[in-house]
């Protein structure tokens, strides 16, 4: 059989308008979904405004510290400092992490530098350098010259919600 | 005298015959074109070593040709007949693919989608011209520019003919640089060719890590028996962009990749022998495979201009033939020709999102088609 004949004989018209359909309907959804994740991620982030009452800044919440019976309740004191980053910054902190965790502290600024590029973080040295600014990265005390090291005693939150 | 006659007789020189005379020829040329002119060399250096290795003539029962069992090239050629080499290229492949370019424009995609139209009219044209259905299936996945994945259908569908339609698959993505330019002259204005396109925005690391995930989910839910092609590739992309798994993915686009394509290159070469390849069947396939390049190019350009009618924003028509995903180099035919009418129009990035995506949409049509035809 050859021509149109083959064609029907083999359900060709069918098999053509269902595979073109679903080709079509898999990637236009899939753009469809991507192209809305970057909202939904920062919904997402943003999570809880629509538990706390008010925007901005959030401040460390004082630890209340448990008091022996008959002693005063002494007031609380906040043990961390928190600093605010954008969502981008909290993103490239979070991956600076992931990779000083791998290399050890206090590790290496050019080692970071070129992991953090290898692994496609973008600009890696903007975020590093705001990074230092801030003091989230300090250099290492002790006989480690030259070596960094994460700030233990700073939290990170995010300029609309606390993220870490 | 009788002992070295008959020694004689079990020779090469006394068993050849034209076809393995001719297919030897075809090997070398492959091997040339890969060497001399390096077209596809990581490919076709081991076809064209392949299609020597194949067409030796043998004395049959010494189990040393492909198709004995037993076999060492029988053995290697096993990863192809089983479909088990492309999904692990599949696998490199999305280990080594940045899909930023294409998450940052995602209406880029449709583009892609747009592409895979070549597969489903060569399908139609083959049937119309005396193919059996699989066989038809097998053939019009060459439209798709996607080796992997039309070795991977031909396998599964129509064994007989993998080492024809890989050769035509593969000999067409290298011929990409010829076959496109004229037809994306002939389906773009001056005016559309020098349309710039917006830069891309920045992609976050978290949505390049969401994208496999859902990707995988999304695609294989939808078809799911694109799941070896689709479940490795983005298995490969996620392992990349997750960043504790840096040692896998590093062995995934390099090693892994690097001996999965010499055992398929291999063993494609030595499943192409005479009797199948100088069949009137096979020139079919090659006129088939040509033409569906180029419904695959118009059909990617002509949905672009589509797209124009209707969003405000104008896509530069080029890059529907970027959807043909022969990674990266109709990307850079697009930009090329972008670039001669305009210096300074870089079309490369935008291409790239179609590019990728038809390496999706491919694979999407390739499990449409096997459970159709399963």
């Amino acid at each position: 059989m050859y021509g149109l004949q083959a064609i029907n004989a083999a359900n060709g018209w069918a098999v053509t308008i269902a595979g073109v359909s679903i080709v079509f309907t898999g990637l236009l959804v899939l753009a469809a979904v991507m192209g809305n994740m970057e909202r939904f991620l920062a919904l997402w982030d943003r999570k809880g405004e629509f538990f706390r009452p008010g925007k901005g800044k959030l401040e460390a919440q004082p630890v209340r510290q448990a008091a022996a019976p008959g002693e005063p309740i002494k007031p609380a004191v906040a043990e961390t400092a928190a600093v605010a980053l954008a969502s981008e910054q909290i993103e490239a902190a979070n991956a600076f992490q992931l990779i000083t965790n791998r290399l050890g502290e206090p590790f290496s600024l050019p080692q970071l530098l070129e992991k953090a590029a290898v692994h496609g973080i973008s600009h890696p040295h903007r975020h590093l350098e705001s990074f230092l600014k801030l003091r989230l990265i300090v250099e290492s005390e002790g006989d480690q010259p030259g070596l960094y090291q994460w700030r233990k005693d700073v939290r990170i939150v995010g300029t609309e919600a606390e993220v870490s | 005298m009788e002992q070295l006659l008959d020694f004689f007789g079990n020779t090469g020189f006394a068993m050849a015959d034209y076809r393995h005379l001719f297919m030897i020829a075809v090997g070398i040329i492959f091997i040339y074109l890969g060497i001399a002119k390096h077209y596809e060399p990581l490919l076709l250096v081991p076809i064209g070593f392949g299609i020597l290795m194949g067409n030796v003539p043998v004395f049959k029962g010494f189990g040393l040709g492909i198709y004995e069992q037993g076999s060492v090239l029988s053995y290697l050629y096993f990863g192809v007949r089983q479909g088990i080499y492309p999904p692990l290229i599949f696998l490199g492949i999305g280990a080594m693919t940045d899909f930023s370019y294409m998450l940052a424009q995602p209406r880029l995609m449709i583009l892609g989608a747009a592409a895979q139209l070549g597969i489903f009219t060569t399908f139609l044209a083959a049937l119309a011209i005396g193919f059996s259905p699989d066989e038809a299936a097998s053939i019009g996945i060459i439209g798709g520019a996607d080796g992997p994945t039309a070795i991977f259908l031909s396998a599964k569908l129509a064994p007989h003919l993998v080492g024809p339609i890989a050769i035509a698959a593969y000999s067409y993505m290298a011929l990409v640089p010829v076959i496109q330019p004229p037809i994306m002259y002939l389906l773009t204005t001056r005016k559309e060719r020098l349309i710039r396109m917006p830069d891309p925005r920045p992609v976050s690391k978290r949505e390049k890590i969401i994208f496999p995930i859902i990707g995988f989910l999304l695609c294989c839910f939808l078809a799911p028996a694109a799941l070896p092609l689709l479940g490795m590739l983005f298995f490969g992309n996620l392992l990349k962009e997750c960043l504790v798994a840096d040692r896998l993915a590093q062995t995934a686009r390099t090693s892994l990749i690097d001996i999965v394509t010499i055992l398929l290159g291999i063993s494609v070469g030595a499943s192409t022998q005479g009797d199948v390849f100088l069949t009137a069947k096979s020139v079919g396939i090659f006129m088939l495979g040509a033409a569906s390049f180029m419904v695959a190019t118009g059909g990617g350009i002509l949905f672009a201009k589509l797209m124009n009618v209707f969003t405000r924003n104008k896509i530069n028509p080029l890059l529907g033939a970027a959807g043909v995903s022969a990674v990266p180099d109709s990307a850079r035919v697009v930009q090329l020709v972008g670039n001669r009418e305009d210096p300074g129009n870089y079309l490369l990035m935008h291409a790239m999102a179609p590019n990728i995506a038809g390496v999706i949409g491919s694979a999407i049509a390739a499990g449409v088609l096997w459970s159709f035809m399963m």
